[in-house]
């Protein structure tokens, strides 16, 4: 899956950076590289902000749909207490308190 | 004597200006956020027989490919090889990120030296770092530093010499292959095995001060709540206390120093238009460019607070949600803020822009957004005219805001089109600034300030002085160089209801700073010359200054700690018998006319002069323009229309 795709609270791991674009060297030289593990805090307009230790990334869509990652937990603590908004459908935008629902 | 080069190289953020700071005793500006440093700069110190030169370079994450310009400052410079040690300064709590670029910098065959830094907060995370099997592996020498207190980063300098003298370079790794990719593992292998080679982690359970801090600060829904809470105190703060030192200093000018000085010409006999000149323009000028110290002072410092504090990154992503939409990256909100409270500031915080054309869109928005020197001139009229005199306040700063999204609307569509830049930020953890740092580097803006601003702004004064008091002997402005351009340019205003010249006149000085229309009006208006100058009894007036000076104190103390911003209230009794003059002379429709007109054109010497300086002279030229036919244009609408 991408890491567009991915919710928060999540845990991903990175599996590949695809294509060969300079941001995305960049982006590996941050820090998010092949095998990293990373948690995904929250997720507010167009940006992803991810975390592993003390590295704590925020990333646009348009770039987090150029990474390939791997699902690995859904994390221990869900939604509750990580504030975060979630899109509920893609076609109609409809924003709700993801700790205020239920996962879909 | 020999001189040797060292250049600082490392992931931004990482505390390569700090440890520069301490190592030449320069004051470089740091912050918080990456991009801080975004050109060369050089420091040097001198040890046993050498002259040591310190390079600092823009931080950079990788070599294989750059972004941005910066960025391809740094790759330039290092590959030009023109320097003999490379410092490769590592923040050590995320020290398996940084060894990637280490491993790049090995290719590099350069005499090089491992930089620990931040050893007190990896301390502080568990975080420990076996640097004797570093060395070993490395084959070159490895210190650790703290770049906030200074602790340990006297003993670079030995190891640059020592490290220059016997050429210790640093293990090469051998990547038999020529393919990029594979060099690109190769490399990522190495750095991770490193990492886990040298460091070890004992295991937090509890949230790190950063974590609870974050908790609420990027909250989607409270974040934006503090933002604007820390965002209102920082102004607050700011003009509160600043304002009552502007006003004595800009008092102490006018009443003591403007008449002791033409007091002094008199007593050498000198004639009264050269005291004249001496009191009022020279000393004026100088005046009102020592009337903006406090304020700047008060902003950069607080400025400096968010900056080193790590805040602002999250400000950026939290306001990009916002601003994307409108083709701006979310590192703009910051200055358009800070505008609210001076222009000035407001157009130098864009530095941080690593795109000219961000930055130049940016630039163009920060003038439409009302500061103080407006709201005066908005209250003073509204009141006289509106019956609702704050809805036609809050109207116009209302106004001031569509037109600055519109303007970086229009122009992102033309001159300054280009992509919505990606997003990509690090959010570096809260640090706790040190107070002498911040008020080093508030000294140097300072400085510079009074610099830069000060030779132009100065000089107009002198300008404007010359033109309400040429040709020599008259007696009233109406006769004066200003008075004929007034009526002159009359013609450009009637269109705009604004053709009595007393009003057109009024606007020539007001081109300095929109305060002075007032004051040129009251001149005007009440058959005064400018020279207001009276004998003053010298030891009354000092005394009633340093009266002056400590109500001053007592005010900014107590502007500090209110709620409620002091210095935007109104003063109702100012210039009562002005009040009814101006009514005499314009209308309901005129004075929204010249409203609109004062509050879209730029009419700021500071603001044109900073522009002009941070972006460019064209740019500051053609803004001034723009904004001349746009507010010429939006108050013949509203004159017509109503
Ligand atoms: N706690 C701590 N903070 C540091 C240390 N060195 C630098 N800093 C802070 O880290 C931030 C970044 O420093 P700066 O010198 O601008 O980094 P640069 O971007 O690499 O030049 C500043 O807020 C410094 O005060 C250190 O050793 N310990
Ligand atoms: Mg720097």
């Amino acid at each position: 899956m991408l890491l567009s795709e991915a919710r928060c609270g999540e845990k991903v791991r990175i599996k590949k950076l695809l294509g060969e674009e300079a941001i995305l060297r960049k982006i590996e030289g941050m820090g998010l590289r092949k095998e990293m593990i990373f948690e995904i805090i929250q997720r507010c307009g167009r940006n992803i902000l991810l975390k592993n230790g003390e590295n704590r990334l925020a990333v646009s869509n348009d770039i987090a749909k150029k990474i390939e990652v791997e699902l690995i937990e859904k994390g221990e603590l869900p939604c509750k207490t990580s504030p975060c908004f979630e899109k509920t459908t893609k076609t109609k935008p409809k924003w709700r308190w993801c700790f205020l629902g239920k996962e879909e | 004597m020999k001189i040797i080069r060292a250049v600082l190289v490392g992931n931004p953020n990482v505390g390569k200006t700090s440890l520069l700071n301490h190592l030449a005793g320069s004051n470089l500006k740091i912050g918080n956020w990456p991009g801080v440093t975004v050109e060369k700069k050089e420091g040097k110190t001198y040890f046993q027989d050498f002259e040591i030169l310190l390079i600092d370079l823009p931080g950079i994450y990788t070599l294989e490919e750059l972004v941005s310009e910066d960025e391809k400052i740094t790759f330039d410079f290092l590959y030009s090889k023109n320097y003999e040690v490379l410092l490769n300064i590592i923040e050590t709590p995320r020290i398996e990120r940084d060894l990637y670029l280490t491993t790049q910098l090995l290719d590099l065959e350069k005499p090089m030296i491992l930089v620990l830094n931040m050893m007190d907060e990896a301390q502080k995370l568990g975080i420990e770092v076996d640097i004797k099997r570093l060395q070993d592996l490395l084959k070159i020498k490895v210190l650790s530093t703290n770049g906030r207190t200074g602790e340990g980063v006297k003993e670079l300098l030995p190891a640059i010499v020592e490290t220059y003298e016997q050429e210790i370079k640093p293990t090469k790794i051998r990547y038999e292959t020529s393919e990029e990719t594979k060099i690109k593992e190769k490399r990522l292998y190495f750095s991770q095995g490193l990492a886990k080679e040298v460091v070890k982690r004992k295991l937090l359970t509890k949230e790190s001060f950063t974590e609870i801090l974050d908790r609420f600060l990027i909250h989607p829904v409270w974040g934006n709540l503090f933002f604007l809470l820390i965002m209102y105190f920082t102004f607050k703060i700011a003009f509160d206390f600043s304002i009552p030192f502007s006003d004595w200093i800009e008092g102490f000018i006018q009443n003591f120093i403007g008449p002791l000085i033409f007091q002094i010409f008199i007593f050498l006999g000198a004639p009264s238009w050269v005291g004249d000149f001496f009191s009022s323009a020279v000393i004026g000028g100088v005046g009102t460019v020592l009337v903006f110290i406090p304020l700047i002072f008060s902003i950069y410092f607080l400025l400096t607070l968010l900056e080193t504090s790590g805040y602002l990154p999250r400000v950026a992503f939290l306001m990009d949600r916002w601003t994307h939409k409108l083709g701006l990256h979310g590192l703009s909100v910051f200055p358009l803020v800070l505008a609210l409270g001076c222009n000035v500031p407001a157009l130098i915080a864009t530095r941080t822009f690593q795109d000219r054309k961000d930055k130049f869109l940016v630039m163009t928005m920060i003038p439409f957004i009302s500061c103080p020197a407006r709201l005066v001139l908005f209250s003073f009229f509204a009141t006289l005219f509106f019956s609702q005199p704050v809805w036609i306040i809050f109207f116009l700063y209302l106004l001031g805001l569509v037109f600055s999204i519109l303007t970086s609307f229009l122009l992102r569509k033309t001159f300054l089109k280009r992509e919505l830049s990606h997003f990509v930020m690090d959010l570096p953890p809260y640090r706790i600034p040190s107070l002498k740092i911040i008020f080093k580097i508030v000294w140097f803006h300072l400085q510079s300030f009074i610099y830069r601003a000060g030779t132009l702004i100065f000089l107009i004064s002198i300008f404007i002085w010359l033109l309400l008091n040429l040709p020599p002997g008259i007696q009233k402005v109406e006769d004066s160089l200003a008075g004929k351009i007034g009526k002159t340019i009359g013609v450009i205003f009637s269109p705009i209801g604004l053709s009595d010249w007393r009003i057109t006149t009024s606007l020539i000085p007001a081109f300095l700073a929109r305060e002075a229309i007032i004051s040129t009006m009251g001149v005007i208006l009440l058959e005064e010359k400018t020279k207001e100058i009276k004998e003053i009894d010298l030891k009354e007036e000092a005394k009633t200054q340093i009266l002056d000076l400590i109500k001053t104190f007592k005010e900014a103390f107590y502007g500090f700690f209110s709620l409620w911003p002091q210095s935007l209230s109104l003063n109702p009794e100012e210039a009562q018998g002005l009040k009814k003059e101006i009514s005499k002379i314009l209308t309901f429709k005129q004075a929204l006319s010249f409203l609109i007109f004062l509050l879209i054109y730029n009419s700021c010497l500071a603001t044109f002069v900073t522009m002009w300086k941070e972006g460019s002279k064209r740019l500051a030229f053609l803004f001034l323009g723009y904004s001349f036919a746009l507010a010429w244009i939006l108050a013949f609408i509203i004159y017509c229309l109503l």
